[in-house]
């Protein structure tokens, strides 16, 4: 039956639905008395402070205020009118209007038995849920100079690892690991936004109401195949009954890089550069007058100073961002809309990122029992970069550049190193403007049947934009390429001379890139609640139906022959045009339910599950059953436990269940490896003169992969204690991933000849706890404070991986039993000194042989563990090779949230760290002229000489010496870190001082990664760039903001 | 009522579970075929021929030229393989796959595979194909193959012969192939060549395809390398005798002559020409190549223009003759330490770009304060031994140009007709002795150049030294000479060129404008004499337990 014939289907029933249940409507009832002012003040119940920003509507009416800075409102209202107080944290309270209401409490959400959740296809009571979840108050996302919704949310939430290893604008989304790594594959969750498969990361921070992770398996199995890695699920703002309220919120910040590695100065370079000849026996670079003319700085273009990194790199970069919304309406018409722009610079002017965000969310109650909704969600991003260079590549070529070579000669003409140039790369190189858009578009109609509590809802949504799953992205690019000029100083003349020379293209040339990614959802939901006495009943029942196309085409033009930048300018030729295009698709189809059964509200018991297909398997092996269960006991209302007062809320939960991952391999979803292909090679040898296409096997199939199939235990529980003074959410959880693709290429002779299809043979564990405390409450009567700590720990085992014989064998190698991306390498004891070698220059007998060229003293020693038969045999090499470090991806990460409340102040701080990780350094950034490159400072001053033996780096050669360079614990680093990653300090202006439409006035500072420590290592770099340190450098931002309601 | 909504729903659900097949999930991959279309016409399986073809290795894109590995050529940056080379650093954790992958040990069974891969399933599908084609593409693979597998042969000695495509769901533990021995491997090239040779025409239909004379001459240069010391510590005469046989072959079947100039036999407008046995081919507009940016001359007109990794060395510049045919050692050459580039012969201009000469009308200096000063805290790109390649590269590209845009399309040489009458001239030497038919050889090579024919009546241990300077200068930067010096055992015995210095040549004006010449070292080599044979990769030491590791590793 084709997909369009049950899509009409449900559609069909819910029109039957909506004529058979809607009657005529009735009228509001309109009050017959006057409305009068009515004049109150909204306190927090549990201490008595007053709230501002609560919104106070007459029940049945748009007519709504917001309460002031001392909690104070006035509304017109008459006695008949019910009042109806909403704040969020709060629970909602409703109250008959009097004259003067002294005193509005509302009483912290955290106790509250009305919170809900939001879960997989729907929402759940917080306090009927039995899976694992944690929730990130949206709060913390608005108003922090952070672009990328992932990177706000590292420390905020239990169970939830992150890691940012760039800072460049549009390309410095967080990894986000739940509950760390769980596979050897794909290790994304599944992101979900208003209810499907959706990349939320560059969405407007301020237009999101809830981020909820969901972890364990009764959380995730309604996402079938998808579900393993966990899920976020984000929804947007909608309308909220009231008068319309218009907000203005903006900040405005300045960047720099939070650390900046420090390289030699060209006097440092000359004295490195030679110090390396004599310990190699060439000749000597720097002369003694070359060495003073570095120092005293008296032939600039001859004898440069140069500081590369320091010269491309801008000081106060911006970051701006202006938000607008407007949330209103009654009980039948309910509106969100929000429009935003953010200008965020990178480290030169070149680089930059314009979002315009835009978001229109519309609910309405057409009858009683139907409720439509309806949401456009889209932005456009203009990205700018220059066109020759990745910002990365612009930043190891600065790191690299000897200080010898200026950055700018004297006269402002720009150099030129190793036929590269870093002014001509960044600002004459022509750019890459992308333009990058998403439009998320839904329509829902849910229609409440005449069965009490039985409701069917059907989703429609068309989504053009970034994919969750793949890289595919609906942009349109233009790279226009031009020779970029540079200059070199020719010292042979008096005076000198500066030739121009170009690099790069001959002639200008222009790509442009369309690409599309279209995704339909279709989703059919039923959904049952019923009480009967003392027992709750629920029920879901969802086909969601999924397909994604993408396509994207490519048309260059060469040799222009003019400086415009249009297609068609370009040069003549049929040669000097090219083109190409791609396209692709992903289909998927998913029963889901979900029932649950609560006895007593004491007694919690839930099954869901997904009976899932997807297209990544082989016809006939497409569909797979993934269920859950769980359970959950509210000791706290059981009568033993009234008498003890100070516990306010325990809970016992557990989950077991299965879920499924990708296949996939190197975080790759893996596409058609059930095929044994032969793939089309556009271009192939020149024969007869002129190029050819060729066909090449592509991969020797397996038409049996599977999906990854994760069975994951949980147990845990939730306290409130001493109202609110600490609550407590712990969890374990254990989870064994098989099924995981692994290539038995290391179980095949490497004279195979081609890649096999990958086989669904590795096994892995993951185990850990994720812990969320919270307290808040009253310091003196001005002075109130919230908390909230989160810890997570996760720690994997490999159990099965295919690893060759040589590593299984040797217990040291065996990476078997070991986290996954353990490190490995040899043991270095120190470092040889003269004792250790003959007269000749040759090794002692009875000192380990190393087998990686010549050594002297000054260079590693490396410890002889073992040897072919597992025996020290005397040489240093491969086997000797044991654990010298734990993986990259940290296993540890913490928050601490403080937040305090003083009179019309606020203060919200955010400390974040990680731990257990380590980082492999490498290259130029610890070894000098490694690369051609450079040194840092730190390797000048504390390098291995005849007299400065305890150092931290080994002597210095012209080439780091292949002996030194191998992978070693010399050169693994503790990332342990702890930052000061977010901080806000805010004043509201009291309510005197506000007047006329001015209901709310804030102002604040903020600021992001301020300060990081890093006790365990010296050199300078951040804890989460790149072990070359070449990585775009993270951002410490300073913004100030106001943020204004109308 | 709801009982209604349930049935349809029901109905719905089974109706998709009532589907037989998954099939509405299909998203078909559009740009895969199967072996069948694969293997269905000529016109097909051209494209998976092509590809083979494709292989070959594409030196002239390739930066770090194997002369670099050698005494020939400095490296133009530290990090490249050819210092590794030269630091007795190859272990077998860190094999280098070799410039343009050319040693790679997975990367030419990779190649053998396909070879393999088109053998097998073209003869499956014979009756898809005329007998004209198949024989002809058959013919054309098996030299291919023998081509991957000389690469091997020459680098790591007896190497697992695999001539199916292996498969593990069917062939069990018979994938795990063990070693041959040096004979074996040898044989098993030589019947590759010799299957290619019976078929394949003289001259190519279309130019870049094997023929009779590239077979043979393939085989002749693996017959060579089996000869020499290496492969043959006994000096088994009759391996010298076949090598000389081969080459001979190739020398009469009267196809090849030698290009009349030396110089612009590598250009683009003498492609295919007479003396070129086997090349791979270069076409625009995006199949060209960037050999001048790579390698050539790095400052010119001022400006940073090439990367300049070519970088002959003294050693090297020191065994081109005099013009008048003698060595710069021979006290009555005329050769002037102090004016090291007076009166050389017409190769040493032809090959190399020296202080005070011409390079795209710029005058190239790498004395101290000159525009390309050598470079001895290789701190830049600039040559590190005072002297810059000129052979091969085309003067005409501009190197930036050349970088970007790829314009050149000149030939890479893999066989060119010289190689035939030096390698008959060696090994008829080793063989029987410098006959007249060695004479006659070498003096074939030295009149092109304008050089006087050899001595008469040299000893064979003196031909064998003119032999071997002859072929170091007239292949230099073609990437002959890492298998010269390792199959003559010279790297670390003998002229030991592999473990004395680098030499460059440092340049100091004076007063009155003269000028100081002297050879100053750049780099301290060091090699072991196990290391002419590569070290196996440890990692496919460790996928296959039947491997033997070679010695001394």
């Amino acid at each position: 039956m084709p997909r369009s014939n049950w899509l009409l289907t449900i559609l069909l029933l819910l029109a039957v639905a909506g004529t058979l249940t809607a009657g005529p409507r009735p009228i509001s009832p309109q009050s017959a008395l006057a409305p009068r002012p009515i004049r109150g003040k909204i306190v927090d119940e549990t201490n008595g402070q007053p709230i501002a920003g609560a919104t106070i509507t007459i029940k049945g009416t748009s007519s709504a205020v917001t309460s002031d800075a001392n909690g104070e409102f006035t509304i017109q209202a008459d006695s008949k009118d019910i009042l109806v107080v909403t704040y969020v944290g709060y629970e909602t309270t409703e109250r008959a209007a009097k004259k003067v209401m002294e005193f509005f409490a509302l009483h912290p959400s955290a106790h509250n038995l009305n919170e809900v959740v939001v879960v997989g296809y729907g929402t759940q009571k917080k306090t009927s849920l039995t899976a694992a979840v944690s929730t990130i108050n949206p709060a913390v996302l608005a108003e922090k100079p952070v672009v990328d919704l992932t990177n706000g949310l590292a420390g905020r939430a239990s169970g939830l690892i992150a890691q940012q290893s760039s800072g460049e604008p549009g390309f410095d989304m967080s990894a986000i690991y739940i509950r760390g790594i769980g596979s050897t594959g794909n290790t994304n969750p599944l992101l979900i936004v208003d209810g499907v498969p959706r990349n939320f990361s560059r969405l407007d921070p301020a237009t999101i109401e809830t981020v909820t992770v969901l972890k364990d398996a009764a959380a995730v199995a309604p996402y079938g195949v998808a579900g393993a890695n966990g899920v976020i699920l984000v929804t947007t703002k909608k309308g909220k009954t009231g008068r319309p309220s218009f907000s203005y919120d903006g900040y405005a910040g300045i960047q720099n890089p939070t650390r900046l590695p420090q390289f030699v100065n060209s006097y440092q370079y000359a004295l490195l550069r030679n110090e390396g000849a004599t310990n190699d026996g060439t000749p000597i670079p720097y002369t003694a007058y070359d060495l003073q003319k570095f120092k005293d700085h008296t032939d600039p273009d001859g004898h440069s100073d140069g500081h590369p990194l320091n010269d491309i790199i801008l000081n106060n970069r911006l970051i701006t961002y202006h938000n607008a919304s407007l949330s209103g309406g009654s009980d039948d018409f309910k509106y969100y809309a929000a429009i935003a722009y953010t200008n965020h610079q990178g480290m030169w002017s070149t680089d930059y990122i314009k979002k315009y965000n835009g978001i229109l969310n519309l609910t309405a109650n057409p009858t009683k029992t139907t409720t439509v909704g309806f949401s456009v969600n889209g932005y456009i991003e203009d990205q700018h970069y220059p066109s020759q260079q990745t910002s990365g590549a612009i930043l190891d070529l600065a790191e690299r550049q000897p200080p010898t070579v200026p950055t700018w000669y004297s006269n402002g003409l720009w150099s030129a190193w190793q036929g590269y140039s870093l002014i001509g790369i960044i600002y004459h190189s022509g750019y890459i403007e992308n333009e990058n858009t998403s439009l998320l578009t839904q329509l829902s109609i849910e229609q409440k049947l005449p069965v009490k509590g039985l409701a069917i809802k059907g989703v429609v949504s068309y989504d053009n934009g970034p994919d969750p799953l793949f890289a595919n992205t609906s942009q349109y690019s233009r790279t226009w390429e031009t020779p970029i000029p540079f200059y070199n100083v020719d010292t042979t003349t008096h005076p000198y001379t500066y030739n121009a020379g170009t690099e790069g293209v001959g002639k200008p040339a222009l790509i442009e890139t369309w690409s599309q990614n279209k995704a339909m959802t279709y989703q059919g939901l039923l959904t049952y609640a019923a009480s009967f006495g003392n027992n709750d009943i629920s029920a879901l029942a969802v086909v969601e139906d999924r397909v994604v196309n993408y396509q994207a085409f490519t048309a260059t033009r060469y040799n222009y022959n003019l400086n415009i930048d249009e297609l068609n300018y370009g040069g003549p030729l049929a040669t000097d045009e090219t083109n190409s295009g791609y396209s692709s698709g992903e289909k998927q189809l998913g029963y889901v339910y979900r029932a649950s059964y609560a006895y007593d509200k004491k007694y919690l018991f839930e099954a869901s599950g997904r009976y899932d297909g997807s297209y990544l398997f082989a016809p006939g092996h497409r569909f797979g059953f993934f269920p859950a269960f769980s359970g959950g006991w509210r000791l706290s209302q059981e009568k033993f436990m009234r008498q003890i007062t100070w516990i306010d809320n325990l809970k016992l939960r557990g989950s077991w269940g299965q879920s499924g991952g990708y296949p996939s391999t190197s975080g790759a979803i893996q596409t058609y490896q059930y095929l044994s292909p032969y793939n089309v090679v556009s271009s192939s040898a020149v024969l007869g003169g002129s190029g050819t296409q060729g066909i090449q096997e592509a991969l020797q199939g397996n038409p049996a992969i599977t999906w990854e199939k994760s069975n994951k235990t949980d147990v845990g529980f939730e306290a409130g204690l001493w109202k609110g003074l600490l609550s407590i959410e712990a969890d374990y959880f254990y989870e064994k991933r098989s099924n995981m693709l692994v290539s038995i290429g290391n179980a095949l002779p490497a004279e195979y000849g081609i890649s096999t299809g990958l086989t669904n043979g590795g096994i892995m564990s993951n185990h850990g706890i994720d812990l969320t405390l919270t307290s808040a409450g009253n310091i003196t009567k001005d002075l109130r404070y919230d908390v909230k700590g989160t810890f997570t720990f996760a720690r994997n085992k490999l159990l099965k991986v295919y690893e060759n014989s040589a590593t299984y064998n040797n217990p040291n190698r065996r990476q078997t039993g070991r986290p996954l991306n353990t490190q490995f390498g040899l043991k270095a004891t120190g470092y040889y000194s003269a004792a250790d070698f003959n007269p000749d220059g040759s090794l002692k007998s009875g000192e380990p042989v190393p087998s990686f060229g010549p050594v002297q003293p000054g260079d590693l020693k490396y410890a002889d563990l073992s040897g072919p038969n597992n025996k020290p045999d005397g040489v240093i090499d491969a086997n000797d090779i044991t654990v010298v470090g734990k993986p990259s991806v940290p296993e540890i990460m913490f928050g601490l949230e403080p937040r305090l409340y003083f009179k019309q102040f606020d203060l919200d701080l955010l400390f974040q760290g990680a731990a257990s990780s380590s980082l492999y350094v490498n290259n130029y950034f610890v070894w000098p002229f490694g690369s051609s490159g450079s040194a840092t400072v730190l390797a000048f001053n504390d390098h291995w000489t005849p007299t400065h033996t305890n150092a931290l780096y080994p002597r210095i050669s012209g080439t780091p010496p292949s002996n030194n360079t191998q992978e070693s614990n010399w050169w693994m680093r503790n990332t342990a870190y702890v930052r000061l990653k977010s901080l806000q300090l805010g004043y509201s202006l009291p309510g005197r001082l506000l007047h006329g439409s001015l209901k709310a006035m804030r102002i604040y500072i903020a600021g992001q990664n301020l300060l990081t420590w890093t006790p365990k290592y010296k050199e300078n770099i951040d804890p989460e760039n790149g072990s070359k340190n070449e990585n775009y450098y993270q951002q410490r931002v300073l913004s100030f903001g106001l943020s204004t309601t109308f | 009522m709801i009982n209604k909504y349930l049935v349809i729903l029901l109905a719905v659900t089974i109706s998709f579970t009532d589907c037989k097949k998954d099939n509405f999930l299909n998203v078909p991959p559009k740009g895969s075929l199967t072996d069948q279309i694969t293997f269905s016409s000529e016109n097909n399986a051209d494209l998976f021929v092509n590809d083979i073809y494709e292989q070959l290795p594409d030196m002239n894109n390739e930066f770090e030229a194997l002369d670099q590995w050698t005494d020939n050529s400095d490296v133009g940056a530290n990090w490249e393989d050819g210092l590794y080379v030269r630091s007795n650093s190859m272990n077998p954790s860190s094999v280098s796959s070799g410039p343009a992958n050319m040693f790679s040990w997975t990367g030419n069974y990779t190649n053998i595979r396909k070879c393999n891969v088109f053998l097998q399933e073209a003869a499956a599908n014979e009756k898809n194909f005329s007998a004209a084609w198949y024989t002809q593409r058959v013919g054309e693979v098996h030299f291919l193959r023998a081509y991957f597998y000389s690469l091997l042969y020459q680098c790591y000695g007896g190497v697992p012969l695999i001539s199916v495509p292996l498969d593990n769901q069917t062939q069990g533990d018979s994938i795990f192939v063990a070693r041959s021995s040096l004979d074996s491997t040898l044989a098993f090239i030589e019947a590759d060549c010799d299957s290619a040779a019976a078929v394949l025409p003289l001259t190519a239909a279309q130019s870049g395809r094997a023929t009779k004379g590239a077979a043979l001459t393939l085989k002749g240069a693996v017959e060579l390398f089996a000869a020499s010391p290496l492969c043959n510590p006994t000096d088994d005469l009759s391996k010298w005798a076949k090598a000389a046989a081969t080459n001979l072959a190739v020398m009469n079947l009267n196809v090849y002559s030698l290009f009349p100039d030396f110089a612009s036999q590598f250009l683009a407008a003498n492609n295919w020409n007479s003396e070129q046995i086997f090349c791979r081919g270069y076409a625009l507009p995006n199949q060209g190549h960037s050999r001048e940016g790579r390698l050539g001359p790095v400052i010119v007109h001022g400006a940073e223009q090439a990367w300049g990794n070519l970088q002959p060395t003294q050693n090297l510049v020191d065994d081109y003759l005099m013009s008048n045919g003698k060595p710069i050692t021979d006290p009555t050459s005329g050769y002037d330490p102090q004016h090291p580039y007076l009166n050389r012969e017409q190769r040493f201009y032809q090959s190399i770009v020296y202080d005070s000469s011409e390079w795209q009308g710029d005058i190239w200096e790498s004395r101290i304060g000159g525009n390309n000063q050598i470079d001895l805290g290789s701190t830049s790109d600039i040559s590190n031994t005072g002297y810059n390649a000129r052979k091969t590269l085309d003067e005409s590209i501009n190197g930036a140009n050349s970088l970007t845009l790829s314009p050149n399309t000149s030939n890479y040489t893999i066989y060119r007709y010289a190689e035939v009458l030096l390698s008959y001239a060696e090994a008829q030497n080793e063989a029987v002795g410098p006959d007249a038919s060695v004479y006659a050889a070498v003096n074939a090579v030295k009149a092109r150049s304008a050089l006087p024919a050899v001595a008469a009546g040299l000893s064979q241990d003196s031909m064998r030294t003119v032999l071997r300077r002859e072929r170091r200068v007239e292949f230099a930067f073609e990437d002959k000479r890492w298998n010269d010096i390792r199959r003559w055992d010279i790297t670390t015995k003998g002229p030991a060129v592999l473990t004395n210095p680098m030499l460059g040549m440092l340049i100091q004006p004076g007063p009155g404008g003269s000028l100081t010449y002297t050879e100053v070292n750049v780099f301290n080599n060091s090699f072991s004499e196990y290391m002419n044979w590569m070290p196996i990769p440890e990692a496919a030491m460790e996928q296959n337990s039947k491997l033997v590791q070679n010695a001394g590793y």
